[in-house]
């Protein structure tokens, strides 16, 4: 196991525990795609390239960009408040 | 010790003497009950918050806490128990794998032995989870769609208002960083599903690129741009065109290869980017459905059509 494995995997580990103790929901967003970022790495190292861009394109783009309009459609951004 | 009020309450009803559930309240009381804070409320109380709020919460939390640690001690067990990365002895490690490997290549013709065992060894299976997606992804879409009957004043608004947005124009920056970026993201997603049977990556992968940059194209430069060539039309006859395709090609591969006939479609060289029989027509029509899913669920779920 190389150092950048073992930095990856502890930041597998940090992600992991920091989405799930931050309060705002954009913030887990971002710590949710960071983390798919780094798991694409690790499957690329571990030799699994077709999973590095499922992970890539799936994990990380398409489902970000669902919780994000999720989070939209719910007014929990700034600047989609309802105007009055 | 002073039992418990909903103890007395449960020892009252055992004896006969009152309902253990709350009298049902008239429409008014219910009203005034919901304003006030749930530790104030006396209407419609279920019995287990007798013993507070607080305890309840105390004990969920307690009880989250210590399933999560026994399902985490349950789980490093049971990886423990996996075989070792590479281990010859390992099950998996059988005569079916060693035929994919060795004859794959020869058999099938596609370097990316993936996509041999996928798309063609376990074809039927793949299929199988195609027509999922696809009744998964109708369903979805039905629930997103708008319906214009059932639509209030204030979306119809917020739709409005989304539209003179896209005509001002968006903003500059995204807009410019999306002219340059858009045609290789593109190429990418091509270059990624025309070149599954060579590479790693595939039709959904490279499906999912394309959704993602026609994503990106709406962002950039508003949904009428989009619509001039994507429009719902252009939609359901590549998404349905796509499956109907997918079908035929893996029921002709079928009957053929449990018939013993001849496929007519050639192998050719492996490593060249014409070869593999029916795999590269297959990856580019699932490469079409996946885009199309991806963006018809973007658009549906930010204003409810296409």
């Amino acid at each position: 196991m190389t150092a950048i494995e073992m930095l990856l995997l502890a930041g597998l580990i940090v992600c992991a525990i920091a989405a799930n103790f931050t309060r705002k929901l954009l913030p887990t967003i971002i710590i949710y795609a960071a983390f798919g970022t780094m798991l694409s790495v690790i499957w690329l190292l571990l030799r699994a390239p077709d999973l590095a861009i499922t992970e890539a394109a799936v994990g990380v783009g398409i489902d970000t960009i669902l919780f994000l309009l999720a989070l939209r459609s719910m007014h929990h951004m700034d600047g989609t408040e309802d105007e009055e | 010790m002073k039992a418990p009020q909903w103890y007395r309450r449960l020892e009252r009803w055992v004896e006969g003497d009152s309902p253990v559930l709350p009298e049902p309240a008239s429409h008014e009381e219910y009203y005034q009950e919901k304003e006030k804070l749930p530790e104030e409320r006396t209407i419609g109380k279920p019995l287990l918050f007798e013993a507070g709020i607080s305890t309840v919460r105390r004990m969920s939390l307690v009880f989250a806490i210590f399933s999560a640690v026994v399902f985490s001690i349950l789980m490093l067990i049971t990886v423990a128990y996996l075989p070792r990365f590479g281990d010859v002895e390992a099950p998996p490690e059988n005569e079916t794998s060693r035929r994919y490997i060795e004859k794959g290549v020869q058999e099938v013709g596609a370097t990316n032995l993936v996509a041999n065992i996928i798309l063609v060894y376990r074809g039927f299976d793949t299929y199988g989870e195609s027509c999922v997606l696809f009744l998964g992804a109708t369903a979805v879409i039905m629930l997103l769609e708008a319906d214009r009957k059932n639509t209030s004043k204030k979306d119809e608004e917020e739709l409005e208002r989304m539209d003179r947005i896209d005509q001002q124009g968006r903003n500059q920056i995204l807009g410019h960083i999306t002219t340059v970026l858009m045609p290789v993201v593109m190429l990418y997603g091509l270059y990624i599903l025309c070149n599954g049977h060579l590479s790693p990556g595939g039709g959904f992968a490279g499906g999912s690129i394309l959704g993602g940059a026609l994503i990106l194209c709406e962002n950039a430069f508003g949904v009428q741009r989009v619509r001039s060539f994507f429009n719902h039309h252009v939609y359901h006859i590549i998404k349905v065109g796509a499956l109907i395709f997918y079908a035929v090609l893996i029921c002709y591969t079928i009957y053929v290869g449990s018939n013993g006939l001849e496929n007519i479609f050639p192998l050719g060289k492996p490593g060249s980017i014409l070869s593999a029989g029916i795999i590269l027509p297959i990856n580019v029509a699932v490469g079409l459905e996946v885009a199309c899913t991806m963006y018809a669920f973007y658009t549906y779920f930010g204003r409810g059509e296409l």
